[in-house]
């Protein structure tokens, strides 16, 4: 009896009977301006080594050694509202999008580039990735790219491309492909070898039904875009998508651990593993199981749910969230987190398991 | 400051109101760092060019034995030490020797009371001509344009390449004195174009020694920025350097075309607004208009005109256009190639393309060459427009500077893609 009694213990501890997933679990740690930041409005994050960089509405902050140091339109920023940040890894360059321009911040200089002094497509840019020697930016009228060893400026719009809508919300360039994720056009594809553009648009047309489920992607709104391992992500207003190259894989809240729908960025880790920062919460997907961090919807405390494979929803014991549940933008630091929030910059710090 | 290992940027000591920083050099410990430089004074209120004091010759320190960065004169009075361009810091870091372009000389500069001088004047020193000679320990003649410098290995001598003599001066540096020239391999005779170029760079002919050709255009080229020339009053008629390159074909000269011919802007306008003294005879300025008119275009490192991009050929087929986007047709005066034809890109006339600011004495204006413009920023007259962009973006809201209110963003870039050829 006991010998069985015990066997039914270990079968219970083992994933044959759907033990809980084990993922990851995070100590947040809040930045507000009552400790530095220049606004709560954090729209984009991105980490340099032990260099942490948010784009705020009220200017570009750096923190470094424990301390903030903010760049404004003083210091010759483009526009004190910074939407986009991306490293050139070659230089330690940072490439700020703005409400007012590109900006280029190399060791304290700026340079700012606009639609009227240089070949920026326009002033408005959502989006910024730095591949090689070239800055590619997403913007509200078109894309462009900027070849750093010749000055030269190309732009992308509906001329040129497949784009019917020129507002880009977002661009990821890697060696191989540029994507950049269109708001009401879909996906955009560049080859950058070839020199060939695709398009990847909703099959359901325009309208937020999914008749045909996993048929492509999920909806014509794009708002961001991450190709990592040969395989891309893509986020919307109305769910996400991963696709493989031949098989499309949607994500919405009925049917996956997706907090909400409506996405402001995704960031892949690789060909399995993503991050969705929502307007309900940020999610962890290891492509199986899904973990979503926020504050309680109903109560405002700190709570985090895991959702298995089979659906099963279990609630994990914490004592923090993110600043907020209206997530922007995320970005890694070795095993933590950087999340940029409505209402401040969240410094997710790795636990091991059952600390929090 | 760029990091070595890791091949990125990681600092910048902003070099204050220095328009060319030349060579940089440390001391053996890592904790002095000397910037030979040249600190133009060309920003309104500026007492014009022929009232001199246009240009400081100075040194930035920085490091560890200095904290803040502080700028540190070499000039003193009828002692100018004009583009410093060479340094080296002794091992011991005893001295710092400083080759000087224009005035043709190397200083050396006594480290101990340079250091002594700094940390009892807090900050810029550039403007005072009474410091130098606190730390400036010698001055040593050498040949026409000395460059770079490298001490031996036991610091007993200095040497110093005169680029525009051909020689080596050696310098004993227990006694600051030359003590051998080495000739390298020339022609016997110094030739007229050699001999313009001398004249170019040296800063003889000017009032106490103060300036050469080669302040404002620098290595022959042009330094980028904007000056007020005349005593015409302060502030008036601003105007922006241009190269000069490829000069033939392309006069008259001055923004306001009142020079038809390099004899006239080399001859008495440099006297009379700019050396402030005795002018070239006429076989120097003969020589010197030889050597400004064999100034060859700089290749276009970037740029293959050769084999024009489909970018660069739709631009240059906005160029050339005659008829605007809406079926009418352009005005001669108002098209691109009209003013900017032939193989200059000028047809040596002045136009008014609607540039004038309160401050111009006058609206109409030379025609300038194309050569090599995607180099020569900032543009129009008085620089007003930093880039090729903005000559359209910002300053020609009435068309007036050629028809291109009708163009895309994406047709303006091609049309700048294409001028960034010539």
């Amino acid at each position: 009896m006991k010998k069985l009694f015990a066997i039914f213990l270990l079968l219970a501890g083992s994933s044959a009977f759907g033990a809980d997933p084990k993922m990851p679990m995070y100590r947040f740690e809040n930045f507000t301006t009552a400790t530095g930041l220049p606004d709560n409005h954090v729209f984009s994050v991105l980490v340099d080594g032990d260099r942490v960089w948010a784009g705020t509405e009220n200017g570009l902050a750096l923190y470094e050694n424990r301390a903030w140091k903010t760049y404004t339109p003083a210091d010759g920023l483009a526009h004190r509202a910074v939407l986009s940040l991306a490293l050139d890894k070659r230089t330690g360059d940072v490439w700020a999008g703005t409400m007012g321009g590109l900006s280029r911040i190399s060791a304290g200089r700026i340079d700012t580039f606009t639609q009227l002094n240089s070949g920026l497509s326009n002033d408005v840019v959502y989006g910024v990735s730095v591949e090689g020697g070239n800055v590619w930016a997403a913007t509200a009228a078109g894309a462009c790219r900027l070849d750093l060893h010749s000055g030269q400026w190309s732009l992308y719009n509906e001329r040129n491309t497949p784009m019917n809508e020129i507002w880009v919300y977002a661009v990821h360039a890697t060696p191989a492909k540029v994507y950049f994720a269109v708001w009401g056009s879909g996906l955009l594809e560049y080859d950058q070898k070839t020199g060939k553009w695709d398009k990847y648009d909703d099959p359901d047309g325009e309208t937020e039904m999914v008749l045909f489920k996993d048929q492509g992607l999920i909806h014509e709104i794009v708002t961001s875009v991450s190709y990592v391992d040969n395989i891309v992500w893509a986020a919307t207003y109305f769910g996400d998508s991963r696709y493989d190259g031949r098989y499309w894989h949607n994500f919405l809240t009925k049917d996956s651990g997706l907090p909400s729908n409506f996405t402001n960025q995704v960031k892949g880790v690789d060909a399995n593993r993503a991050w969705f920062s929502t307007d309900k919460g940020l999610a962890y997907y290891d492509g199986v199981n899904w973990a979503v961090y926020r504050n309680s919807l109903t109560t405002g405390t700190p709570e985090m749910t895991v959702r298995d494979g089979q659906g099963k929803v279990t609630s994990v014991a914490v004592t923090t969230a993110p600043a907020h549940n209206y997530v922007l933008g995320i970005d890694f630091q070795g095993d933590d987190i950087w999340v940029a929030t409505a209402k401040g910059l969240s410094h997710g710090i790795r636990q091991q398991e059952g600390k929090n | 400051m760029i990091d070595a290992t890791r091949g990125v940027v990681v600092d910048r000591i902003l070099l204050r109101d220095v328009a060319h920083g030349f060579h940089a050099a440390f001391s053996r410990d890592g904790r002095l760092g000397v910037v030979a430089q040249l600190h133009p004074k060309n920003l309104v209120p500026l007492a014009h060019l022929e009232h001199g004091g246009a240009f400081a010759d100075t040194l930035t320190l920085f490091g560890a034995d200095i904290g803040s960065p502080v700028e540190v004169p070499l000039d003193e009075l009828e002692r100018y030490a004009v583009r410093p361009f060479g340094v080296v810091i002794a091992p011991d870091k005893s001295h710092i020797y400083v080759s000087c372009q224009g005035s043709e000389v190397v200083l050396v500069v006594d480290v101990a009371r340079l250091m002594e001088f700094v940390h009892r004047h807090p900050g810029s020193s550039a403007s005072d001509l009474s410091a130098s000679s606190q730390y400036v320990s010698a001055r040593v003649a050498v040949g026409h344009d000395p460059r770079g410098l490298l001490l031996t290995p036991d610091s007993r001598r200095l040497l110093v390449a005169n680029r525009l003599d051909d020689t080596i001066s050696v310098i004993d540096t227990r006694s600051d004195r030359v003590v051998r020239t080495v000739q390298l391999r020339s022609p016997r005779q110094v030739s007229v174009q050699r001999h313009g170029e001398q004249t170019f760079y040296t800063a003889r002919y000017s009032f106490q020694g103060q300036i050469g050709c080669a302040n404002c255009h620098i290595d022959s080229t042009f330094d980028g920025l904007t000056w007020d020339l005349e005593p015409d009053g302060f502030g008036r008629d601003i105007v922006d350097n241009r190269l000069i390159e490829d000069l033939r074909g392309t006069e008259p000269y001055k923004w306001n075309g009142g020079n038809p011919n390099l004899p006239t802007e080399c001859g008495p306008r440099t006297e009379m607004y700019f050396w402030r003294s005795e002018n070239y005879d006429s076989l120097t300025l003969t020589d010197l208009i030889v050597y400004l008119r064999g100034l060859p275009r700089r290749p276009a490192r970037l740029l293959s005109p050769a084999e024009l991009t489909p970018a660069q050929e739709r631009g240059r087929t906005l160029f050339a256009r005659t008829v605007d986007k809406f079926g009418k047709p352009i005005s001669e005066a108002n098209r691109c190639s009209y003013c900017h034809g032939g193989p200059k890109g000028t047809n040596q006339r002045s136009f008014d393309v609607g540039t004038r600011r309160p401050t111009d004495n006058g609206g109409v204006f030379d025609t300038p060459q194309l050569t090599n413009v995607s180099l020569t920023a900032p543009y129009l007259h008085d620089g007003s427009a930093r880039t090729l962009e903005e000559i359209w973006t910002r300053f020609n809201p009435e068309d007036k500077h050629g028809r291109t209110n009708d163009l895309t963003k994406d047709e303006l870039n091609d049309l700048i893609e294409y001028l960034r050829t010539r």
